[in-house]
């Protein structure tokens, strides 16, 4: 668990909640920081590292629907954990189909919280990873891409070539220059992190 | 009775000396052998000058028939109609028409008639007439008595009412429909002086009343006028009238027999009378005279017998007014029939009134029954919603402590109290669950059976209007017939009552409610006039236990909120759009097909 740039942020309008929760949380020493409420949070706290949001449904100022959507449209890679007093079925659907990753209901046990929070962070990592690979190939040139492309497709530098109507030898070029800026040193740390981004 | 009467009077007459007695007012039994008959005069002028004027001629005749004795009875006429009047009689001296109004069914021998002989006070008994007499200043004519009061002694007197109507009626007069009759009853003498003091236009008076009045000082200074005086008609009776008439003269009173006289006597007596030579002190008598003529002309009228019978009369008046009479009884029915009609259709619309009315009331309470459930539901959750917060925190902070006891000292005696506390939360949690799980089908899933929009709309409005009437709140609806058959939960009702108990309750003054198409199906808007909704409300719409009513629980909007949300609508609290104080609820509803939902 990589606890100590992660930060896991607790947003409830209720503030001996929101302390007892940071509590517990830097006592089992994790980084943390509260919000007290959703407004403040999206604009305050950063929103493109990696991190888990512990977030309560019901808040007057932006409840956490709404501060869910606002971060899925933001593209933020923070991990959402609903943490609510009460769950009833459309609310648990809804939460998932807005990207949260867990559910968990109010009071929670260390023992149940953990464990999520372990799951939350690594699927924030990951997306962190991904919005970083995305901001690499994105800065590929148009090229680079299309060669890419072809790589991904399971061409060879042939066919790449002949499909582009240019020379294997720039194909090669322009896949070593692919390669470097997006940090592969072989070609299959380039599948890798190719399945990673997935279909941008 | 009277058979027994009869053979009583025989029995006196042949002498046989019975007596009969328990017979109060049979023939009197002298003490000697004489007989008493008895002789009925009518007295419309009243008793004492009936005896008077009679007094001689009675004793007359008991000095021409010794051994009999007579006595005169006077009768005014109203008594003389009574039923059963001339029971005790011997002799009548009367009209001969007025006795068959009087007593038609007794058998008569009409001994002899009166003649005029110029005697002062028996002149009016012999003729008989009506004059008509008016105050100098008017009417002029028969004709003029129309639409007036004329008035006479009685309706049964015949010279002082009956042959004057009969006059009138060959103008065309008919007493009740052209004129007014005003009966004073006797002495005959009351309808003149009515007509002095001028309470009636004119007076039916018999022959010879006037005159005789008036050479008694009696009329002082008024001066009267006859009306259509009949000097010319002399009638069956001789010589010229003695006194002024406006009808023409009848033959005057006339001498009768009735069943108890034996032939013999009564014989003796018609010849005694006809024989008579003339003198001054008595009257003078003919040979009856038939009243034939007049009864005839009186039947006409329908006034012999029993006067102007209510059925002759009642006839006369069908035979005359037929038409009008069948239009007004057609008139009649049918305004029975339409009434009748009427009565019907108002009391099945009242019974279907009431019908709607009970509906309502039972819709309300219905209704008022879910909300009170819907509340309770609510604050219930609100309740565990609240305690979970702490609970939280509570539960956390012994996390905390257990965490760092493990780690630091995990001998501690306080590690298990710890746990304690962390037990007790989760105890406390299980409580509080159970309490949600009570309120959970509640309001936010009752997705209950569709109605059509319009009929639910105007079911609640009707009902809501029961209690904004009471307040002065005015609600008008409207719902385009488009829309009106939209199917709805019937859940939405909850909604739709909780807005608009808010609006009628906000102060406002009149509450309308519009349904359009809407995004991506029906919006119904409920707009009104009050103080609107404060900012902060209008920024964060659904809070629990916020409210501006003292007696409100602050959760109407919220149940709405929540209802709204299961049905996959939406509820938006704003100002009024046209910028004038006032609160704007939007209640957005999705199309549904049937049976849509999850």
């Amino acid at each position: 668990m990589n606890t100590n740039e992660a930060i896991i942020h607790v947003v409830d309008d209720d503030p001996s909640v929101r302390h007892a929760c940071r509590y517990m949380l830097e006592t089992v020493g994790m980084a943390c920081r509260d919000w007290p409420d959703g407004r403040v949070f999206l604009e305050r706290a950063d929103l493109y590292a990696a991190g888990v949001v512990l977030l309560d449904m019901r808040m007057p100022h932006w409840d956490g629907r709404a501060v869910q959507a606002h971060l899925s449209q933001l593209g933020s890679p923070l991990s959402i954990i609903v943490l609510t007093g009460h769950a009833d079925v459309p609310m648990v659907t809804d939460a998932f189909r807005s990207g949260a990753v867990d559910f968990l209901e109010k009071p929670v046990l260390l023992d149940t919280l953990l464990p999520a929070i372990g799951r939350a962070l690594d699927r924030s990592e990951q997306a962190c990873r991904r919005r970083r690979l995305l901001g690499l190939y994105h800065a590929l040139s148009p090229r680079e891409r299309s060669v890419i492309r072809g790589v991904r497709a399971g061409m060879t530098n042939r066919e790449i070539a002949d499909g582009q109507d240019v020379s294997v030898r720039y194909v090669e070029v322009q896949r070593a220059q692919a390669m470097e800026k997006l940090g592969a040193a072989h070609m299959a740390d380039l599948i890798r992190i190719l399945t990673e981004i997935g279909d941008p | 009775m009277s058979l027994i009467e009869r053979l009583g009077r025989w029995a006196a007459v042949l002498g046989l000396g019975l007596c009969v007695a328990g017979i109060p007012a049979g023939p009197v039994v002298a003490a000697g052998l004489a007989s008493a008959w008895r002789v009925g005069i009518l007295a419309p002028r009243g008793p004492e000058k009936a005896l008077k004027a009679w007094a001689g001629w009675r004793d007359w005749l008991e000095r021409r028939f010794p051994g009999e004795r007579f006595d005169l009875v006077p009768l005014l006429p109203d008594e003389a109609l009574r039923r059963g009047a001339l029971d005790r009689l011997d002799f009548l001296l009367a009209n001969p028409v007025q006795f068959g109004a009087l007593d038609p069914g007794r058998p008569v021998r009409w001994l002899a008639t009166l003649r005029p002989s110029g005697r002062g006070d028996l002149r009016f008994l012999e003729q008989i007439g009506s004059a008509i007499w008016v105050r100098e200043t008017g009417p002029f004519s028969l004709a003029q008595l129309r639409g007036r009061r004329v008035g006479a002694v009685d309706p049964k007197a015949l010279g002082g009412y009956l042959l004057g109507v009969e006059l009138l009626d060959r103008e065309g007069l008919e007493p009740g429909l052209d004129y007014v009759p005003v009966f004073s009853g006797f002495p005959a003498e009351r309808p003149l002086l009515q007509l002095l003091a001028g309470r009636v236009d004119a007076a039916i008076v018999p022959l010879c009343l006037y005159e005789e009045l008036r050479d008694a000082g009696r009329l002082g200074e008024a001066s009267l006028r006859l009306l259509r005086p009949a000097a010319a008609d002399a009638g069956p009776g001789d010589g010229p009238p003695s006194c002024a008439a406006s009808t023409r003269t009848l033959p005057g009173w006339s001498l009768a027999a009735l069943d108890t006289v034996p032939d013999a006597l009564a014989a003796a007596l018609g010849r005694a009378l006809l024989e008579a030579p003339p003198s001054a002190d008595l009257p003078r008598w003919s040979l009856p005279v038939s009243a034939a003529d007049v009864e005839r002309r009186l039947r006409r009228i329908d006034y012999v017998s029993g006067g102007p019978g209510i059925w002759a009369q009642a006839r006369r008046l069908l035979a005359y007014y037929w038409p009008w009479l069948a239009g007004l009884a057609g008139l009649a029915v049918l305004l029975l029939v339409n009434s009748l009609w009427l009565a019907r259709v108002a009391r099945r619309q009242r019974r279907r009134l009431r019908r709607a009315h009970e509906q309502l009331h039972a819709y309300e309470q219905a209704l008022a029954r879910a909300d009170r459930a819907a509340s309770l539901k609510e604050m219930a959750a609100g309740i565990a919603h609240e305690v979970k917060q702490p609970l939280s925190a509570i539960l956390q902070y012994a996390e905390a402590a257990a965490y760092r006891l493990r780690s630091e000292e995990p001998d501690s005696a306080l590690l298990p109290v710890v746990q304690r506390i962390r037990d007790e939360v989760l105890r406390c949690d299980r409580s509080i669950a159970n309490l949600r799980g009570w309120a959970r089908p509640g309001p936010v899933a009752p997705v209950g059976e569709r109605r059509a929009l319009g009929v639910l709309v105007g079911q609640v409005v009707e009902m809501v209007r029961l209690q904004a009437d009471r307040q002065g709140v005015r609600i008008e609806s409207s719902m385009p017939v488009a829309l009106a058959a939209h199917p709805v939960s019937s859940a939405f009702e909850q909604v739709l009552v909780n807005v608009l108990n808010n609006a009628v309750q906000s102060g406002a003054g009149l509450v309308s409610v519009r349904a359009r198409a809407g995004p991506g199906g029906v919006r119904i808007e409920i707009a009104d006039d009050g103080p609107g909704f404060e900012e902060a409300h209008l920024r964060f719409p659904f809070v629990p236990f916020r409210t501006t009513r003292r007696d409100g629980l602050g959760l109407g909007l919220l149940i709405a909120q929540r209802i709204m949300l299961s049905l996959r609508g939406r509820i938006h609290l704003d100002r009024r759009a046209d910028g004038r104080p006032g609160a704007l609820v939007a209640l957005d509803l999705p199309l549904e097909s049937a049976g849509s939902d999850s």
